[in-house]
């Protein structure tokens, strides 16, 4: 199964573990680029589409975002609190992809909304058993919500998405 | 034993007694009327301080003038003397001893009068409840210790848990990343001869990462346990070591420094003090935009018993609320990708140690674009 019109958000600080993120998800058949921002700043600007992000035929707005909890100044946890407080963007299904951390900030992302919550495994191979669950089941299965102008309209698009 | 005999052996024991003794008669129709003496030994001669010696016309509160509340001592005699019994009268001091005096009835119209010395209980009580308060002030301290090292473990406790999670979570990711490079590589058939050697310069790079993470834990355990003198030492010395070896480690970076007038002497460790101030000014010499030459400052200000020596530079700032500025010491706090700003995030966190080692503090006063102003507090030479 390919998945076209399915843009991924991908939040991560660490290059080397965000390489291999991109490349399961693109061998697990997401074709569409998957974006990503290296911190929660950069992933702010994306998703308010400010400076070079504005054209959003190069930076559409994601349908998923996967996020890591261990960023650099603005932290997951904060980054996702400022989300589910944006008219436009807060149905946004984000799914955590993180390192194992306190239970504490576990907790605190489920407070917050995240639809799932999810361990970076140590194995590639894992990694991409892992990815194809998550682009089945969120980019396959799962019904969207309406993301950003969509959010304004009533009811948006509704079904399955192709 | 004849009466005659038995007669002297009583009056041998009240001549003897070390205890004043008294007999007393009381004109019991009479209410208003005070006990009279009749009979002292000398023991409570000794004490008596009417000196007239006319028994029978001498009352007690002549006698013993100030030790007996009048009125309450005549209602005691006449009530013991009308139902028998005894009554303690209480604690006099006299002439830097403290007498008992207990009153009790003989027959119908007489009474016994002991005044027995109570100073040896009295010092003892005394010393007693000296050693109580000294006991309950120890206990106390004590208390207050164990309260102090307690919360001193406990800081410890969860420092060493905050330790071991970072530890385990910094140190596995270049290994998961060595891994996964290592098992794309094996599963070949996707990559160019391109991609597989910058994978292996990947592997290569997370190893080199890692021994470098670990240099700096074995450094941060190493200040954490090293034996340390403090001693009075020259700062202006330690900065002038400190910016020798920082132009040694900076390999031909260019950057200035300026330090600011004569810096005192402090209570530090010259070592440690010289590695502290190397580490800040490595970091302040990083943290800056790139195309602009590195500024430090050097300053030292007088905060009481302290001295504060401030670094200040011209990066970028770290721009956080001074709340959360505390937490770029903890180990493993990076504010920036590893990719902008090199570092494994231990570096601060062995200052801070340092410091502490040293007894001093360590601050930081920032604001985003505007460089960062690190201080450092230590005991000035006296």
């Amino acid at each position: 199964m390919s998945y076209v019109h399915h843009t991924v958000l991908l939040v991560d600080s660490d290059s080397d573990q965000a390489h291999f993120t991109r490349l399961a998800l693109q061998r697990v058949g997401v074709i569409t680029p998957v974006q990503l921002a290296r911190d929660g700043e950069e992933a702010i600007a994306y998703l308010s589409g400010a400076g070079d992000f504005g054209d959003r035929e190069l930076h559409p707005l994601p349908m998923l975002m996967l996020l890591d909890l261990k960023l650099p100044h603005i932290s997951g946890v904060g980054l996702l609190s400022w989300l589910r407080e944006q008219q436009a963007l807060r149905r946004l299904p984000v799914v955590v992809l993180t390192v194992p951390v306190p239970a504490a900030d576990l907790n605190r992302a489920y407070e917050l909304g995240c639809n799932s919550f999810l361990i970076k495994p140590n194995s590639f191979n894992a990694l991409l058993v892992l990815m194809q669950g998550v682009a089945q089941y969120w980019l396959g299965f799962n019904v969207t919500p309406g993301v950003g102008a969509e959010a304004a309209e009533v009811g948006g698009q509704y079904g399955p998405a192709a | 034993m004849d009466m005659e005999q038995a007669e002297q052996l009583y009056r041998l024991m009240f001549t003897n007694m070390r205890e004043g003794l008294a007999i007393l008669r009381l004109d019991v129709r009479d209410p208003e009327a005070m006990p009279l003496i009749i009979e002292m030994n000398p023991a409570a001669v000794k004490l008596c301080q009417c000196r007239s010696f006319n028994f029978g016309n001498c009352r007690v509160t002549d006698c013993f003038p100030g030790w007996l509340e009048a009125e309450g001592f005549r209602e005691t005699c006449h009530r013991i003397a009308a139902f028998g019994g005894s009554q303690e009268l209480g604690e006099v001091s006299y002439e830097g001893h403290f007498y008992r005096i207990r009153v009790f009835a003989l027959t119908e119209e007489h009474l016994g009068f002991v005044i027995s010395d109570c100073t040896k209980y009295r010092q003892e009580e005394e010393k007693i409840a000296q050693l109580n308060a000294r006991l309950e002030y120890e206990a106390a301290t004590l208390e207050r210790r164990v309260a102090e090292r307690t919360s001193q473990l406990e800081e410890i406790n969860e420092e060493l848990d905050t330790f071991a999670f970072s530890v385990s979570h910094d140190l596995r990711a270049p290994i998961r990343a060595m891994h996964a490079f290592a098992e794309i590589l094996l599963d070949d058939e996707f990559q160019s001869p391109a991609e597989r050697n910058a994978y292996l310069v990947r592997i290569k790079t997370a190893a080199q990462g890692m021994d470098r993470l670990i240099q700096d834990l074995l450094a941060y355990s190493r200040v954490s346990r090293q034996e340390i003198t403090l001693e009075p030492v020259s700062l202006q010395q330690a900065v002038r070591d400190a910016s020798q070896q920082l132009e040694l480690a900076s390999g031909g970076k260019g950057y200035r420094i300026e330090v600011a007038g004569d810096l005192p002497d402090v209570i530090a460790h010259h070592t440690v003090l010289v590695q502290v101030l190397l580490n800040l000014m490595t970091n302040g010499i990083k943290f800056v935009p790139k195309g602009v030459v590195p500024l430090l400052r050097i300053w030292a200000e007088d905060s009481g018993e302290y001295c504060r020596l401030y670094i200040q530079d011209n990066g970028i700032g770290i721009g956080i609320p001074p709340q959360h500025q505390e937490r770029i010491f903890k180990i493993f706090e990076r504010l920036h990708s590893i990719e902008s700003y090199p570092g494994t995030g231990v570096g601060l966190a062995i200052v801070r140690k340092a410091v502490q080692r040293l007894g001093g503090h360590i601050g930081l006063e920032s604001q985003e674009g505007e460089g960062s102003r690190f201080w450092i507090e230590l005991k000035k030479e006296q």
